[in-house]
């Protein structure tokens, strides 16, 4: 449709600009641009927001390359590579590298999303109560390992925000729980404001801390010759790119892997299979290909757990879930069945989100990095009053600002103890869900815990989850063993 | 104040958390669809449960962290607590004025107030900044989005 489109095209733009500015994640600009959403059509609001995902990866690699500060965390590997092209010169040639590999990444993760959702969501389709409850368990369990250098705290992050899930009515009987006789506390706490909260407020303190970096000149921003690749390049980068995409696509699937991390990897593993892997670091297209296809791949990935079995990739899926809720319409397998036309428009707004971020980076890049200079005396009041009217607008009540304001200390206080915000946030998205599949689970065998071992895909994800924890903690200790060897060896020398 | 400061600080805060938490779902009726079905308070206990070992093996994780770095110099935190601090407070005295005020109004006071938090010194950037970005914003979402905002008691 053309209002999809145009809405696409839109969110591209706004994406390219969010990502590019350092101290505004994706997250963050989806969470400002969702209330704007609420008076538009679900297939509409969904492409505006895929748009801004998409083109919001690219972004970040921008002011990665130009100032070596990534716009988004999920461009970080591609300043190792992009800013010395940049301080040699050859900004524009890694600048078109970014946009390219990009759109490559898109593309690949796009056509797994094609060919691998509507089986998965066929094969979901056959999930009963236990398997759902050990999917979401899954879920949960490997976002903990992944997201948190502590696997106890990611555990506890978690857990606090089961907790928080509980306040309001319990799905299976309506009880109302937690609510001290408060008739706002009976819908439970909104898990959009919540996350306004944990998002959005940290970041806004965070950018009151004077960084020295934040002032480097804006010389470099329009001084970069052609773009576009020459063939040699696109040559070049076509194995880094096959590795980028098909890393990120796999990762985004995995809830809470995220770019960050499939940039790394993707980075990390060209380099290790590349003929001249000392250049790596020195400014090569290579450096900037496999990690800038694998954080758009990412995007794809992350789709695809999140439209057949209504489970977020990573926290900016997460948010698109919750502007499905919003429409009424709920993503997982009966999405397929019962909206195959709005299913599949998501899956094709993803396709244009990467036509369009494609296009309008290589045709207006010279003009967009102007924005680098946006004062931020300026840009952060201003999201601090979209994060206000997000919150407001939801359900037309002070009540959820104030809860916005709240966890805005909760997500100050776990930055500064160091726990990690991403398991609590898919915590409040999955909560609900895994407790009423627990329940109706349990209540369909009378209280006997062994249905959850007898049916295959429940014992399947059990035994996932399991391995996901048991390797954590296997990672955290061989970490914290090398880093007691090392200190070791600095004492006696 | 280190990492392991830190940690006893969070277990022993999530600890009292998951006390208070028990002591709450210890006061929810007990009823079920069906007998030895769980009711509206097993989910909560599950947590209470898990809350309360994961905050030990926290606790016990700072603990043995302070007893390996005993002796070791902690490096002081220097980040700059006074203007966030202010911040903060300027966005609680915000939005308590909000349904007072309405909001083009006490934005405009809270948006001036960031502007100078943030660094401008300029009366005049402050003033125009402060005075266009609420009511850009107001106009934007009440006549472009249809939504309505606060428009307090006055």
């Amino acid at each position: 449709m053309p209002s999809s489109l145009i809405a696409t095209a839109i969110g591209a733009l706004i994406g390219l600009i969010v990502g590019m500015i350092p101290g505004l994640t994706i997250s963050t600009g989806i969470i400002i641009l969702l209330p704007m959403t609420f008076v538009l059509a679900p297939n509409v609001s969904i492409a505006l927001l895929l748009g801004l995902y998409v083109a919001g990866m690219t972004g970040g690699s921008f002011s990665a390359i130009l100032l070596n500060i990534p716009g988004t965390p999920s461009a970080s590997a591609t300043a190792i590579d992009g800013y010395p092209m940049c301080k040699r010169g050859e900004a524009g040639r890694a600048l078109g590298i970014s946009i390219v590999s990009s759109f490559c990444g898109g593309i690949i993760s796009f056509l797994s999303l094609f060919l691998i959702a509507p089986s998965l969501a066929e094969v979901a389709l056959q999930f009963r109560a236990p398997d759902l409850f050990s999917l979401v368990f899954f879920g949960l369990a490997i976002i903990c390992s992944f997201a948190a250098k502590s696997l106890i705290k990611g555990l506890l992050s978690a857990a606090f925000g089961l907790a928080i899930v509980t306040i309001g009515q319990d799905p299976v009987m309506g009880t109302a729980r937690f609510t001290f006789g408060n008739v706002e506390l009976l819908s439970g706490i909104h898990f959009l404001t919540a996350m306004i909260g944990l998002f959005a407020i940290p970041q806004l303190i965070d950018n009151l801390r004077p960084d020295p970096a934040r002032g480097k000149s804006s010389g470099s921003l329009t001084r970069f010759g052609t773009i576009l690749p020459m063939l040699s390049d696109l040559v070049k980068i076509r194995i880094p790119i096959l590795i980028g995409s098909l890393t990120g696509t796999f990762l985004g699937i995995l809830p809470g892997a995220g770019g960050p991390i499939a940039a790394f990897i993707s980075y990390d593993y060209t380099r290790k299979v590349s003929k001249t892997p000392e250049e790596f670091g020195k400014g090569i297209v290579e450096g900037i290909a496999a990690p800038e296809s694998a954080n758009n791949a990412v995007a794809g990935g992350a789709l695809i757990p999140m439209m057949t079995l209504g489970i977020p990739g990573d926290p900016v899926t997460a948010i698109l879930i919750g502007a499905l809720l919003i429409h009424g319409l709920a993503p997982g397998p009966l999405l397929f069945l019962e909206r195959a036309d709005f299913a599949y428009g998501i899956i094709f707004s993803f396709f244009w989100a990467n036509i369009f971020n494609l296009a309008i980076a290589l045709a207006g890049l010279r003009i967009l990095v102007k924005v680098l200079a946006t004062p931020r005396v300026l840009l952060m009041p201003t999201i601090a009053l979209l994060c206000v009217i997000g919150s407001y607008a939801l359900r037309n009540s002070f009540f959820d600002v104030y809860v916005m304001f709240f966890f805005g200390l909760v997500g100050i206080a776990m930055r500064w103890l160091e726990i990690p915000v991403v398991p609590l946030l898919l915590a409040l998205v999955l909560g609900p869900q895994l407790e009423e599949h627990m329940r109706v689970a349990l209540t369909s065998s009378h209280g006997d815990i062994s249905i959850f071992f007898t049916s295959f895909f429940s014992l399947f994800f059990l035994i996932l989850s399991a391995i996901s924890i048991v390797w954590s903690l296997w990672a955290e200790r061989r970490s914290r063993l090398r880093a007691a060897k090392f200190e070791a060896g600095n004492t006696t020398q | 104040m280190s990492m392991a400061h830190k940690n006893i600080a969070a277990a022993t805060g999530l600890l009292a958390f998951t006390g208070w938490y028990g002591v709450l779902t210890a006061t929810l009726p007990e009823r079920s669809i069906m007998p030895n079905t769980p009711g509206p308070s097993f989910f909560p206990w599950l947590i209470t449960a898990g809350l309360c070992a994961l905050s030990l093996a926290l606790l016990f994780q700072g603990i043995t962290q302070l007893k390996r770095q005993s002796g070791a110099v902690p490096v002081p935190d220097r980040q700059d607590a006074k203007t966030p601090a202010l911040a903060l407070a300027s966005m609680a005295i915000y939005l308590a004025a909000l349904p007072y005020l309405g909001f083009v109004l006490a934005s405009m006071c809270f948006f001036a107030v960031l502007m100078w938090l943030y660094g401008s010194r300029n009366p005049v950037m402050i003033v125009a900044g402060s005075v266009l970005g609420p009511v850009i914003l107001f106009v934007l979402f009440r006549y472009g989005f249809n939504i309505i905002l606060p428009r307090g008691l006055w």
